[in-house]
């Protein structure tokens, strides 16, 4: 039978085995040699020896040479007498004092620089690494040394940016702003907190602070934010409908930065103050074509020297730096653009012209759709012209315009056709192609609305469709007049007179449809009561 | 009167304040030690004493014994624990030098360690934490930007990544410097050491205790920051702390070690022959214990205490009229006893959270929060928050509560404000005072603070000028050492407006009374 050790026996024999091979080492003894404190063996001695020497006599006192004999003597003495054996149990003590002193001789001798250095290193590594809750620690930190620094504090709020919390990013800019007029940050608050589409819609104290702030840019602000601010301010002014003023303001401004002398062009452009609008046009097609030496792939580039080179009505030219353009990129919209340069062409000579220049205008309509045939602005041009030219019995026109038609897709031919029936009043026939132009899930407004617009005009149709393709366009392309003026009068069909009248009231800024829109918002309001206002909408109507 | 009769009546007349005196201790943290304190004392009087009773003996012991009366009476009189504890270490130290171990030293040592029982004055065993904390958290900061730990520090608050650190709660100290201190003395004493170099025993102590203040921090704001491990509560914090205040004793003993090296007596041997050499024998002098005391054995032999008979009937009536103390003592402290049975259960106040409504309508709240037990250390032990706003200006209303007097100016100062101006001021109908202070911080905040203090039985509280500090210390033994504070504070990113100052002011006046009415109300119910 073989003897099995229990549990506690073979713990019991480790133990011992530990303790033997620690036997040896003594490990008590050194422990209590190490704690004792071991006496010199002169001092054990010097117990029992009375002091030999006699006590210094007045002559010693005032002996400096003693005085010197007696510092060296018991320097030296001093050295020798320690009891150095009792050293190892100190040095722990010695050790940390060290680091302590140490410590404080570094934090004391560091200069700002050094730190500074120290900071900017940690605050690169961690935002390389995205880590910007530590990085905004740093910046703080920084900013505690240095708080004059307005650079580092418009650092952290664009930190606060980075770490999504606008709120705070937007109350440290504002507060830069308002104790140091530090130019950055105003335009931060301009281009981040305010919305400059909505520039119509805004209460007082906002175009206040949108004031207050673009001057701040623009009296502290460096070249390139001032030229930012004043771009921003011409389209605050163009969003608030003060175009004369957009233009004066950009115009002062575009003397200076012709970045901003294409908006300032078209705006003349549009008030058709045209002389004016060709001096900048021309100041911005000398930029432009200057940058475009160094960046001919730049697509922006070459559609602003596109639209400058349109407004100097060089549209071929604008047209062949267009396709230039695609042919280097392949960038669908600068070909499309080319196209709709010859749309501006068209508009122009029809101002100018008016029908003497059909032929020419169905010429350009012709190269624009070779272009742009995908282009809502080119294909509503084509209606139009073709619409201009339907009782032309000219057979050169007449073939031109067949030649154009077959010169569209088989789907913007339905909406050609569908529109034109609609024009006719040949309602069913426009529903018809309509519906053929929409098929396959097409979602353009226009072609929407159009059929929208003649499914309320032909009998005992399904008016809820109708509202659905209305609501639809205006979805796609809201604040359209047309596109309201459509869907208020199905609602108005629908007898839900009150849902009508927002969208009737807001067809009243067409002037072509104003009219017919005033008629209508009569109708609803003496159906909601109110016949004040029905009487005053029929006057109008009037 | 025999003289162990004299003793005992001696050391037993101040015992009550003593009592009274140590239970007010025991509210402040940084003095726990003291039940170590009192057990060493015991312990070496009891192992070094020869046993050998004697009346008074030597001038020192007689001055000590002569200070200690008025002194007694005062505390008697002005009811003041601290005079008394005064009073009982003079005693004390009165029988220490009057009585002899068995080698014929006397006891005097073992009275350093009694002084380590009284509070330093105005305050400045307070100032010294304090002083000791900007030290060590400016260094602690320093170590963390060395390890490339992202912080920030703002007065005593370090803002990391994972949320700020308070070192210690922002209005305390470094706890254990004055434990350390106390370890000191007793290193100094139970291994004999020169008395002349307890100095650089307490600046050693001093030393380990920002040293293991400064490993503290760093450990915990490290371990925060690196493994997620939060180290600044519970159980682990605890344990954090006794392991450095473990650390810093050991320094403390490997600095007796290099202490003992350090201040070895030097050999006289081989001086310049003939004539002794004075500065070896100032040396051996000042730190040679076993030269010294066999001094000192000799000096006992000669001047063996002969005292007359009229200095015994004197030192009997001393003893006597000392005794007699006791009786207006026991009589005070059973007053004091009934007011802290009265206080108990108040150490957390709970006002209505409607006090700020109903005080005034020109305030409108929006929210109100409790804290208890340091459950928001910036606060206090005790804390109720109003966020609060007055026209369009947000103002948080504080009232929070401390064991012992607080100036909030130097609370906002410790957690990064500087102060711009403070104007301390008394309402002339209550003789209440308000403090009125604006600040202002690297974020380029502006910081607004309207502060009053009322003690725990709804009495209100004076300026902290010198004679403030100096009644508080002496006289409010009987009273509760806890303060409720009462704050109005407003961070503004533009400077407020006179007007608003003004109107602040007087809500604020409005709102602490109704808040002291309350505290009267419940401190009637208590029958306080």
């Amino acid at each position: 039978m073989i003897y099995r050790k229990t549990a506690a026996e073979r713990l019991q024999s480790f133990a011992s085995g530990i303790s033997s091979l620690l036997n040896p080492l003594n490990l008590w003894k050194t422990l209590e040699g190490l704690i004792e404190f071991r006496t010199p063996g002169w001092a054990l001695a010097r117990v029992k020896a009375a002091k030999p020497e006699a006590k210094p006599e007045l002559q010693h006192w005032i002996n400096p040479v003693y005085w010197l004999w007696w510092t060296g003597s018991f320097a030296l003495e001093w050295l020798r007498t320690r009891p150095y054996l009792n050293l190892p149990l100190a040095i722990p003590s010695v050790i940390v004092l060290a680091c302590v002193v140490g410590v404080i001789g570094m934090a004391r001798g560091q200069r700002k620089a050094s730190r500074t250095a120290q900071y900017q290193r940690m605050l690169t590594n961690l935002v390389d690494q995205s880590d910007y809750d530590r990085a905004q620690i740093v910046l703080s930190a920084m900013i505690d040394m240095d708080p004059e620094n307005v650079g580092l504090r418009y650092e952290r709020a664009l930190m606060c940016e980075r770490q999504a919390d606008m709120d705070r990013a937007a109350e440290q800019m504002q507060r830069l702003v308002a104790s140091n007029q530090f130019a950055p940050a105003a335009l931060w608050l301009i281009t981040n907190t305010i919305d400059l589409k909505n520039a119509g819609a805004w209460d007082l104290p906002t175009h206040y602070r949108f004031r207050a702030l673009t001057e701040v840019v623009l009296a502290e602000g460096k070249a390139s934010e001032r030229q930012k601010a004043e771009m921003l301010m011409g389209s605050y002014l163009l969003a608030i409908n003060a175009k004369k003023d957009a233009a004066k303001y950009l115009g002062d401004a575009a003397m200076r930065n012709p970045e901003l002398a294409l908006p300032v062009a078209i705006l003349h452009n549009e008030f058709g103050e045209k002389a004016q609008s060709k001096i900048f046009a021309e100041i911005a097609r000398a930029h432009f074509e200057q940058k475009l030496v160094a960046a001919p792939a730049d697509v922006t580039l070459r559609k602003d020297l596109g639209r400058a080179l349109a407004l100097l009505e060089k549209e071929d030219l604008a047209s062949q730096v267009l396709i230039e353009g695609h042919k280097l990129t392949q960038d669908d919209s600068l070909r499309v653009l080319a196209g709709e340069v010859y749309i501006y062409r068209v508009l122009r000579s029809r101002e100018e012209s008016g029908n003497a220049g059909l032929l020419s205008r169905l010429v350009d309509i012709r190269s624009a759709l070779e272009l742009a045939s995908d282009s809502q602005t080119v294909v509503d041009e084509v209606i139009n012209v073709l619409f201009e030219c339907k009782n032309s019995s000219s057979s050169d026109i007449v073939a031109m315009r067949n030649a154009l038609a077959k010169g569209l897709d088989p789907k913007a031919l339905h909406f050609v056709k569908g529109t034109l029936a609609l024009f006719d009043n040949r309602f069913d026939e426009a529903k018809r192609e309509l519906q053929l132009a929409t098929a396959d899930g097409v979602e353009m407004p226009g072609v929407l609305n159009n059929l929208a617009m003649a499914m309320l005009q032909t009998e005992n149709t399904d008016l809820a469709s109708a509202l659905n393709l209305a609501n639809v366009a205006n979805d796609l392309l809201p604040e359209h007049p047309y596109l309201r003026d459509t869907r208020g009068q199905i609602l108005m069909r629908m007898q839900r007179y009150r849902e009508a009248v927002p969208d009737l009231e807001f067809a009243l800024k067409a002037q072509e449809i104003a009219k017919q829109a005033h008629a209508q918002l009569a109708v609803a309001y003496r159906a909601l009561g109110n016949d004040d206002l029905a009487q005053t909408h029929e006057t109008l109507a009037k | 009167m025999r003289p162990g009769l004299f003793w005992l009546l001696a050391l037993l007349s101040p015992s009550v304040l003593l009592l009274v005196y140590l239970y007010q201790l025991h509210q402040l943290e940084q003095y726990h030690y003291y039940p170590a304190l009192l057990l060493a004392i015991g312990t070496l009087v009891w192992t070094r004493w020869d046993r050998r009773v004697s009346i008074p003996d030597g001038a020192l012991a007689l001055t000590a014994m002569i200070l200690a009366l008025p002194l007694l009476l005062a505390g008697l009189v002005l009811w003041s624990p601290w005079l008394g504890a005064i009073a009982a270490v003079l005693v004390f130290a009165a029988f220490c030098l009057s009585h002899r171990e068995r080698n014929g030293r006397t006891l005097l040592p073992i009275v350093f360690l009694a002084v380590m029982l009284i509070r330093l004055p105005l305050n400045l065993d307070r100032e010294l934490t304090v002083w000791l904390q900007t030290k060590t958290a400016g260094l602690t900061s320093y170590l963390l930007d060395f390890a490339e730990i992202p912080n920030r520090l703002t007065g005593h608050v370090f803002h990391l990544a994972s949320g700020e650190l308070f070192v210690e709660t922002a209005c305390s100290g470094v706890q254990s410097v004055f434990t350390l201190l106390f370890c000191a003395v007793l290193i100094v004493v139970w291994y004999r050491r020169s008395l002349w170099s307890l100095p650089i025993y307490a600046l050693a102590a001093i030393t380990w205790a920002a040293a293991m203040n400064i490993v503290r921090v760093f450990v915990i704001a490290y371990s925060r920051e690196q493994y997620g491990l939060d180290l600044s509560q519970g159980w682990r914090h605890s344990l954090l702390g006794y392991i450095c205040l473990a650390l810093a004793v050991l320094l403390l003993l490997s600095t007796d070690r290099l202490l003992r090296i350090l201040l070895y007596p030097v050999r006289e041997e081989s001086s310049t022959g003939k004539y002794q050499n004075p500065a070896v024998n100032t040396w051996n002098w000042l730190f040679d214990v076993a030269d010294s005391g066999s001094r000192q054995i000799k000096e006992s032999l000669r001047n063996t205490p002969r005292t007359s008979k009229s200095l015994r009937l004197a030192f009997s009536s001393l003893a006597i009229i000392m005794a007699v103390t006791l009786i207006p003592q026991v009589w005070g402290a059973v007053q004091a006893f009934r007011t802290t049975l009265a206080y108990a259960g108040t150490e957390f106040w709970q006002p209505s959270e409607d006090t700020v409504k109903q005080a005034t309508t020109d305030l409108v709240v929006a929210k109100y929060e409790s804290f208890a037990n340091k459950e928001n250390p910036a606060l206090g032990e005790h804390a109720h928050v109003w966020t609060c706003s007055l026209d369009k200006v947000g103002v948080t209303i504080v009232v929070s509560q401390y064991p012992d007097v607080h100036d909030l100016c130097e609370c906002y100062q410790y957690n990064g404000w500087v102060l711009k101006d403070r104007n301390d001021r008394t309402d002339s109908n209550t003789d209440w005072a308000f403090s009125s202070a604006e600040f202002s911080n690297s974020d380029a905040l502006r910081g607004y603070l309207i502060f009053s203090t009322l003690n725990s039985d709804g009495s209100p509280r004076r300026h902290n000028d010198l004679q403030t500090i100096l009644r508080n210390r002496f006289v409010d033994g009987r009273k509760s050492t806890q303060t409720i504070n009462i704050q109005f504070w407003v961070a503004s990113e533009t400077p407020l407006d006179r007007d608003i100052i003004e109107r602040l002011e007087q809500l604020h006046l409005t709102v602490r009374d109704a808040l002291r009415e309350q505290l009267l109300t419940a401190g009637k119910e208590r029958g306080i």
